[in-house]
């Protein structure tokens, strides 16, 4: 009897006129020489397979990012790094106002070894709120470095590190969290916040009551050279609650991001 | 019915490459769950094991399932298969 196709039809796949095997049939073996496979490539090979897969993948995906490159997809780029460089200048500004008051602490010089790369996919291509960037092993990058979309706009570390391709997981995938310190509107008042990634970009966070804190309010990682890692977007307030959530965005737009730098030898972890 | 077997086998994998360059992840997991639904597990865990090269390894709590689309096809597959024998 012919194999039918309807999914809601339970007799219809075994209906073959055999009689049914037990559970020891070679269906069932094939299926658990399939499940010890898949087992042994996850513990042990499942980076060296990534890897293999995707110097097959990377070219098309190359030429397919090539091939979409419109003046709307060039325009929209620049746009967003504008978006982002604008966000950068303001919270530098509110920080060289704060140094200046400070009377000459300037910020310890960094290596500033930089490595440009190109996204090749972004969501909504992947989930989890990650990047797939064209810079590898080969070209330097490593585990746990900073990524940034330009200037100190750091948007994410790197992750997984393959031969030409890197993972980049952004500061807004579901699941990681970080101390981040809040620039009130006053240049010189600063709220320590633990900020948590909610995917899509954005972030969420709680201050207390009473924190004059705005749509617009900058986001900044701890440290003499601050890196902008937010904006709040939102905030919400229940008269009820001793807390004040604050809701915020990466400062630039993933849709439109063309390039990102890998700040070289600088570990987050 | 022969047809239909090579059309829903053709249409899935069209489905997953559609997400692919679409892009939009959602149509590279629901290709797989659509495979399974119809019985097609060997292929389910084909596109499957796809998604999750293309996808890496995710972020937060199921970070150590390395592979999670897989690990859910294998694990409804059994379910599948499980009720099938109950139900007949």
């Amino acid at each position: 009897m012919a194999r039918t196709s309807n999914p809601f039809s339970s007799r219809s796949v075994y209906s073959t006129g055999r009689k049914p095997g037990g559970w020891f049939s070679f269906r069932s073996f094939v299926f658990a020489i399939v499940c010890l496979v898949l087992l042994g490539a996850g513990v042990f090979w499942h980076r060296e397979i990534e890897s293999a897969a995707w110097a097959l993948m990377s070219p098309l995906q190359r030429a397919r990012v090539g091939l979409d490159s419109s003046d709307n997809q060039r325009l929209r780029a620049e746009l967003a790094s504008t978006t982002a460089l604008l966000a950068d200048r303001n919270a530098l500004y509110q920080e060289t106002i704060e140094l200046k008051n400070r009377l000459g602490r300037l910020p310890a010089q960094t290596s500033g070894e930089r490595i440009l790369a190109g996204v090749l996919m972004r969501p909504p291509a992947i989930p989890y709120d990650t990047l797939l960037i064209d810079a590898g092993e080969t070209e330097g990058v490593h585990s746990g470095d900073f990524v940034s979309a330009g200037g100190t706009t750091r948007i994410g570390t790197v992750g997984e590190v393959y031969g030409h391709t890197s993972r980049v997981i952004l500061f807004s995938a579901p699941g990681q969290t970080y101390d981040a310190l809040l620039h009130l509107s006053s240049t010189t008042q600063i709220v320590p916040v633990s900020m948590q990634g909610q995917g899509s970009g954005s972030f969420v966070g709680q201050v207390p009551a009473g924190t004059p804190v705005k749509v617009g309010n900058s986001i900044v990682f701890p440290g003499v050279a601050s890196a902008l890692a937010g904006t709040v977007s939102s905030v919400l307030f229940d008269p009820k609650q001793s807390f004040v959530t604050l809701y915020a965005r990466l400062p630039v737009d993933l849709v439109s991001l063309r390039f990102v730098e890998i700040e070289k030898n600088s570990y987050a972890h | 019915m022969h047809t239909n077997t090579w059309a829903v086998r053709i249409g899935v994998c069209t489905l997953f490459m559609f997400g692919f360059f679409l892009p939009w992840w959602p149509f590279m997991f629901l290709a797989p769950c659509i495979a399974l639904l119809y019985g097609y597990w060997v292929l389910a865990l084909f596109l499957a094991l796809c998604a999750d090269l293309v996808f890496g390894a995710p972020v937060g709590l199921l970070h150590s399932l390395i592979f999670p689309c897989t690990v859910a096809i294998l694990f409804s597959s059994v379910v599948r298969s499980v009720i099938i024998r109950h139900l007949r």
